[in-house]
């Protein structure tokens, strides 16, 4: 042992050790919240209506689970474009049929126009609220269907 | 009454899995709850008991053990006694006020301690802390706790659930890694791979604790000290340290030159006192003849 005793923090070194454990961030408001969860279930819905040709539809579910899952672990950096990149590769998505898709334009646009500490709240939102996102992501693509449906004449 | 506090301030340099319990394969963390201006709060926490085994009990009982050469000499009883306390065992308590005084000089740790003899219960001077995350919700806590000068006014922690991780490792089935040594025609089970998880205060993530002495003498302050020393080397806190968990970096609060001082008086005193130390303990632990007849 180099010293007869633990190391010394003085009231200066302390202020200086706790501001690693400060929260400089604002914190989010109820709307951000709701924001998160209309988004989050989009980027769902998006992957189960790009999914690929190639997988089987029976793994639709539980592929789209890991694609989260698989995402927020990879992006730690609040990039959103790749996180939703990792998403839809995660879900063989059809590059052709991803460049059509109206609502995956606009889901980039949405979650780019957002603050750095709001991008960073979403992947921790999708992480622990992975079961309420896939249920209402689920939801949604089953009122997307039927809209297609409508449009294609078929209902 | 003269107590000296001993503020600490550790951060962990790995994940720190105190648990509580066990549900199913995944281990969960202590918590407990904490009254804060929305509610009741569930926060995770570090046990004074374990804190106190951890760092004083196990790494100065240690210390002395091998500084008077008792490793390999002693009972289960003085074992016990040493490192955890020790039970009362005889039948009937007495008060041997020598002995106690003898004790206390002999033993400035044991002194802190205290414990348990075969007839006599020792009380201790030392009391130990919980560990107390810094946290939103620990801050009015940590303000209270932390001496006036050390103030943490206008500070915004961040929650204690964004301190909160998980951990997932796996035990291997031996069937897959060395088939080889299996005898030839074994037969074939399923397979026996186990999943276990729980979860851990994360690294970076910093506790406050610490320990008020009773009108300690600088060898009490010295055995303390240095058995927090002792500890910051090579000791863990909470479980999983098999897996490289409960790695705290520990801080003292405030610089005390005094402090350096008395762990070299105390370590002098070991010296100084090993022989007569070893006799007293040999001869408080001699196990009592039964009385013919009885």
């Amino acid at each position: 042992m180099e010293t007869n005793t633990l190391p010394c923090l003085d009231p200066q070194a302390f202020r200086r050790k706790i501001a690693g454990l400060l929260d400089q961030e604002t914190p989010l408001t109820e709307e951000a919240n709701d924001e998160m969860r209309t988004l989050a279930s989009s980027l769902v819905c998006l992957m189960a209506q790009l999914f690929g040709k190639e997988l089987d539809r029976i793994t639709l579910w539980s592929r789209i689970d890991s694609a989260l899952k698989t995402a927020c672990s990879k992006v730690r950096d609040r990039n959103m474009e790749l996180f939703v990149n990792h998403c839809l590769e995660h879900v063989k998505a059809d590059p052709g049929r991803a460049c059509l898709s109206e609502g995956l334009g606009k889901l980039l646009i949405a979650l780019a126009d957002k603050p750095a500490e709001w991008r960073q709240a979403f992947t921790r939102f999708i992480e622990t609220r992975i079961y309420a996102v896939l249920v209402r992501g689920k939801e949604e693509w089953g009122w997307k269907k039927l809209e297609m449906k409508t449009e294609r004449g078929e209902i | 009454m003269s107590i000296t506090n001993v503020y600490c301030y550790s951060e962990a340099l790995s994940p720190i899995t105190h648990m509580s319990r066990s549900e199913g394969n995944e281990s969960l963390i202590a918590v407990e709850p904490v009254k804060t201006e929305d509610g009741i709060a569930w926060v995770p926490y570090l046990s004074g008991n374990a804190l106190r085994h951890r760092c004083v009990r196990m790494p100065g009982g240690r210390y002395l053990v091998e500084r008077l050469r008792l490793a390999g000499k002693l009972s289960l009883e003085q074992l016990n006694f040493f490192f955890h306390g020790g039970n009362l065992t005889e039948s009937t308590g007495r008060e041997n006020t020598a002995r106690i005084v003898e004790m206390y000089r002999l033993f400035p740790f044991l002194r802190l301690l205290g414990g348990c003899l075969p007839d006599q219960v020792l009380s201790g001077s030392l009391h130990a802390w919980r560990g107390t995350l810094f946290c939103r919700e620990n801050a009015t806590v940590i303000k209270a706790l932390l001496p006036e000068e050390w103030t943490t006014d206008g500070v915004r922690f961040h929650p204690a659930q964004s301190f909160i991780s998980a951990y997932q490792y796996t035990r291997s089935d031996a069937e897959k890694t060395t088939p080889d040594l299996l005898p030839k025609g074994a037969v074939k089970t399923q397979s026996n791979l186990m999943i276990f998880s729980g979860q851990a205060v994360m690294r970076g993530a910093a506790f406050l604790h610490g320990f008020a002495v009773l009108h300690p003498s600088p060898l009490e302050l010295g055995a303390l000290l240095h058995s927090l020393l002792l500890w910051a080397a090579h000791g863990t806190i909470g479980g999983q340290a098999a897996r490289g968990h409960g790695k705290l970096k520990t801080y003292l609060l405030g610089d005390d030159p005094a402090r350096a001082d008395a762990v070299l008086a105390y370590l002098d005193h070991v010296e100084a006192n090993a022989d007569q130390a070893r006799e007293w303990f040999q001869d408080t632990f001699v196990r009592k003849t039964p009385k013919k007849g009885a």
